[in-house]
């Protein structure tokens, strides 16, 4: 087991406007699996993926990734292990603006101070498996949104990460747009036998996972595993997505 | 909702507005308690000079205060509006009309000009009988002040108040219009190949200036100081310029320039946060070139404005000791008279001098160098010199018995003394030549109708000359004591004799006559002979000017310091929503807040350090340059150098914890 999450519990604001945003959740991820966190806006998700990728700490519970108690390390060695272990994919890029595409995929590298001749070398190798050689020394801000992805899951991946975090990637992209980031997340998870941890509300990118949670109200609801059969699994996810009522909140339709 | 808006606003830049609201409120505090010491009944009785010399300077320096703050509150109070420059687009985009968002911008500002003012007002009020009690303390006036604003300056004050804040809102209200107006005017994109050039003639004038101030000192030294040309007028000219020209473009294009190269550089950039430092860094310098020229030229200012004030009061108290050595001085005449006054008081002598000089004619040549003027000096003997007490031969250079030291007024001998060459054709005797030149006179200068000879004690014997005098000169054991009086009583032995001059065409046939003063018939070949030098009555005006001066130029320099010290911090703080989220994005991409932390202690070094080194070269080669004999200067310099790096270094490290403070807030959001 690569991640084990227990009893955690997260509140945002102070003691009469508290939120409860996760109350008590408890969860474990195999390495190299693909695991979906659904429910509807505000049910915890973002917040979730933040605690298991050390973004955040949780008020109470543990993080135990690796076999090392993450609520027990210090900032500082949250940010090194995060650099060495972590990718992160977000709906929004996170892009420096100030960087061309090139320096903003080597940028984990460089934090880390690798050497110049292996940052050359894994640039190459994702520039090819991502298709994005043409990209290297534009603007950030004359990239399409599709593009900025490519760019950001890049750079997730540029340090070879063993657990990929991703945050509504598909959130700002048209469909084919994010078919194609789909697919090449599942080709990392495949041949790189990354764990990829992926948070969204989307049944159709959900169902590019291996199993995915359903959160409502801070507590898992419910959980479904994929047999193997994509469009079976998209069935499921959206059965479950009207069992949790959250219809309204989903970007599939209650008449589905 | 318009409140909330307001309100939110002036919470988020809560660090940001609180900085400025203090340093305004300093400004208008200390305006509000110049303005009130101008008519203070206190001042105006109990300092003699304060109606005739010194109260139109205060006026004319509460003026100019004015002004300063005038300016510096308008340009920074613009930084707030340009920070809020995203906020205003997103409430245009929601239907909020333009005009509701200008006076958005209008009310914010009031509310914050109104605040600085109340507590700059409040501050005058408070500190006013402390500052006042202040300045009495450094002017040595033992007299309790009492604060007090007249009704009529209050009035005006709080009119001016009204204006300004009127004033001040209007022009953010204009500004807040320029950022919603429909019509922009797009900015100009700087090429980056222009800022090459510019660096490149940037670095080429400030490094010419440099090389113009060593030559122009090297020049210095080798012709003796003997005048300037116009050569070197054109040489200060084109100093100034390069130093005022290149400084602004070394921050426009060659720092910019270094920034790339070392961003390009892989094996530099790919090592750690450098490549986005360096990005980083440098869009920030490119956003904030014209602030710190600004401040770096002005820290300039206020340097050598700080080093020549320095000098001047430097130059005041060593001409006030060479020309009052004794406590009183009298001659022959007058001697008797003096000590009876002394007697006759409650002063108390703790020892008395004396020496024998006599007086000649001798030629010399005036200052253009080229006539030759017959006049009367006065020649003291060795011996005599030497038994005067060491302190009033310590300003002079050291001579042996056989040498000649000339003793008198001039430009040269202000500074210190030179080695110029002088030479004295004296009536019926050896002529003279020296290199020997003082300036610190045995009796002080008042004593004397013309310039000063110690000479041998075989030539002093043998100089042929009938008119002899005796110099007294006493020290006081608890001060002068002598009352209103007795200064009427040696008022009158003011002037002792004339010494009238016969000029004819060869200095051996001219001569000169003793005749009893009278300013009725004195004519211009008269020279007189004072009776008497009292210490005392210089000595208050000099403690009330230096005292006065030094109060001013203290907080003149606070203020400018207060000024130019916040500008940096705003421009530090107030980064753009643009800037904020880079600092997050790195964040989550696994940069610890310890490399984000190094990454604002760069960027407060590189906005404190360098403004201070440019302006720190800059002052000290135009001080050098001014001061010609620099030896004189550079210990003072330094202090003056250190004290000003620490104030700003105390500056940079409080805005260092204050940025660190809201960019960790803003990042853990």
């Amino acid at each position: 087991m690569q991640i084990i999450v227990k009893n955690i519990a997260k509140d945002y604001g102070k003691r009469l406007n508290a939120v409860h945003a996760i109350k008590d959740i408890s969860l474990e991820v195999n390495k190299g699996e693909f695991l979906g966190i659904m429910g509807p806006s505000g049910a915890g998700k973002s917040t979730l993926l933040n605690m298991i990728s050390t973004n955040e700490r949780p008020d109470h519970g543990q993080i135990i990734i690796d076999n090392i108690d993450m609520t027990q390390l210090h900032d500082r060695e949250l940010a090194k292990y995060r650099r060495n272990k972590m990718g992160f994919i977000y709906q929004s890029f996170e892009l420096l603006d100030s960087l061309n595409v090139k320096e903003n995929i080597i940028l984990p590298l460089a934090l880390n101070h690798a050497n110049k001749k292996f940052i050359e070398a894994r640039v190459k190798h994702l520039n090819y498996l991502l298709n994005i050689e043409e990209l290297s020394n534009r603007n950030v801000e004359d990239l399409s949104l599709g593009q900025r992805q490519l760019v950001s899951a890049a750079r997730a991946l540029i340090n070879n990460p063993e657990i990929l975090f991703a945050d509504e990637p598909t959130g700002s992209l048209d469909s084919k747009s994010a078919t194609v980031l789909l697919n090449y997340m599942q080709v990392i998870n495949r041949r790189e036998n990354a764990t990829i941890l992926m948070a969204t509300h989307d049944a159709f990118t959900a169902s590019y996972c291996s199993r995915v949670i359903f959160i409502k109200d801070g507590t898992i609801f419910s959980e479904i595993v994929n047999s193997g059969k994509r469009e079976d699994f998209f069935e499921q996810i959206i059965n479950m997505q009207r069992t949790i009522g959250g219809g309204n909140y989903f970007n599939v339709s209650q008449d589905n | 909702m318009y409140l909330k808006i307001i309100k939110k606003s002036l919470t988020n830049m809560r660090d940001s507005y609180l900085i400025y609201i203090l340093s305004c409120s300093f400004a208008i505090g200390l305006f509000s308690i110049l303005l009130s010491l101008i008519n203070n009944k206190i001042m105006k009785h109990d300092v003699s000079m304060w109606r005739t010399s010194l109260m139109p300077i205060v006026f004319s320096l509460s003026v100019v205060f004015a002004v300063s703050t005038f300016v510096y509150m308008a340009y920074v109070g613009g930084f707030f509006i340009k920070q809020q420059e995203h906020e205003f687009l997103t409430f245009q985009k929601l239907g909020m009309s333009k005009f509701t968002i200008i006076v958005l911008g209008f009310f914010q500002t009031l509310i914050i000009q109104v605040i600085a003012w109340v507590v700059g007002i409040i501050e005058a009020l408070i500190f006013q009988k402390f500052f006042g009690m202040l300045l009495l303390y450094l002017m040595h006036i033992r007299s309790n002040f009492t604060a007090y604003l007249r009704p009529t300056s209050l009035t005006t004050l709080l009119q001016i108040a009204g204006y300004a804040i009127l004033v001040f809102s209007i022009m953010n209200a204009f500004r807040t219009y320029r950022i919603v107006r429909t019509k922009k005017v797009k900015a100009r994109k700087i090429n980056f190949w222009m800022r090459i050039p510019a660096g490149t003639l940037g670095i080429v004038l400030f490094v010419s200036a440099l090389a113009v101030v060593i030559s122009m000192f090297a020049s210095f030294e080798n012709l003796g100081y003997d005048g300037y040309g116009d050569k070197i007028v054109l040489q200060v000219i084109y100093i100034f310029f390069a130093f005022f020209f290149g400084t602004y473009l070394i921050y426009f294009g060659f720092l910019p320039v270094l920034l790339t190269i070392l961003q390009k550089t892989k094996r530099i950039s790919y090592s750690g946060l450098n490549m986005f430092s360096f990005k980083y860094l440098k869009n920030r310098m490119k956003r904030n070139t014209s602030v710190l020229w600004f401040v770096t030229e002005l820290s300039t200012l206020a340097l050598m404005l700080l080093t020549v004030c320095y000098f001047g009061y430097q130059l005041m108290y060593d001409n006030y000791h060479a020309e009052y050595p004794f406590a009183l001085t009298a001659n022959s005449d007058t001697a008797n008279d003096v000590r009876d006054i002394i007697n006759d008081s409650k002063t108390q002598v703790k020892k008395e001098y004396h020496s024998n000089i006599k007086i000649t004619l001798v030629s010399t040549l005036d200052t253009s160098g080229h006539i030759l003027v017959q006049r009367p000096a006065s020649f003291m003997s060795y011996s005599e010199y030497m038994r005067l007490p060491g302190k009033i031969r310590q300003n002079n250079p050291e001579i042996n018995p056989k040498q000649f030291m000339r003793i008198g007024f001039g430009n040269d001998e202000t500074f210190g003394f030179s080695d110029r060459k002088v030479e004295w054709n004296v009536k019926n005797a050896k002529k003279i030549t020296t290199r020997k030149n003082g300036s610190s006179f045995p009796y002080g200068g008042g004593m004397y109708a013309g310039s000063l000879m110690i000479v041998p004690d075989k030539y002093y014997h043998k100089l042929p000359t009938k008119t002899t005098d005796t110099f007294y000169g006493w020290y006081f054991k608890h001060g002068d004591r002598l009352s209103k009086k007795q200064v009427k009583d040696l008022d009158r032995l003011r002037h002792a004799y004339m010494i009238s001059v016969n000029a004819k065409s060869s200095l051996n046939e001219s001569n000169f006559t003793i005749k009893k003063y009278s300013s009725m018939n004195r004519s211009q070949n008269d020279y007189i002979q004072s009776g008497f030098v009292r210490q005392e009555s210089a000595k208050q005006h000099l403690n009330q000017i230096v005292g006065f001066f030094i109060f001013m130029i203290a907080i003149f320099s606070i203020a400018l310091l207060i000024a130019l010290g916040s500008v940096l911090t705003l421009r530090i703080l107030l980064r753009d929503d643009h800037e904020w989220r880079q600092l997050k994005t790195l964040k989550k991409i696994g940069v610890s807040n310890h490399e984000i932390r190094g990454i604002v202690r760069s960027e407060n070094a590189l906005t404190f350090i360098i403004p201070l080194v440019f302006a720190l070269m800059q002052s000290y080669a135009l001080i050098i340059l001014a001061d010609n004999g620099w030896n004189s200067l550079r210990y003072e310099f330094m202090w003056i150098f250190a004290s000003y790096v620490v104030l700003y270094g105390i500056i940079g490290i409080i805005t260092y914890l204050i940025s660190w403070r809201s960019v960790k807030r803003r990042i853990n959001q």
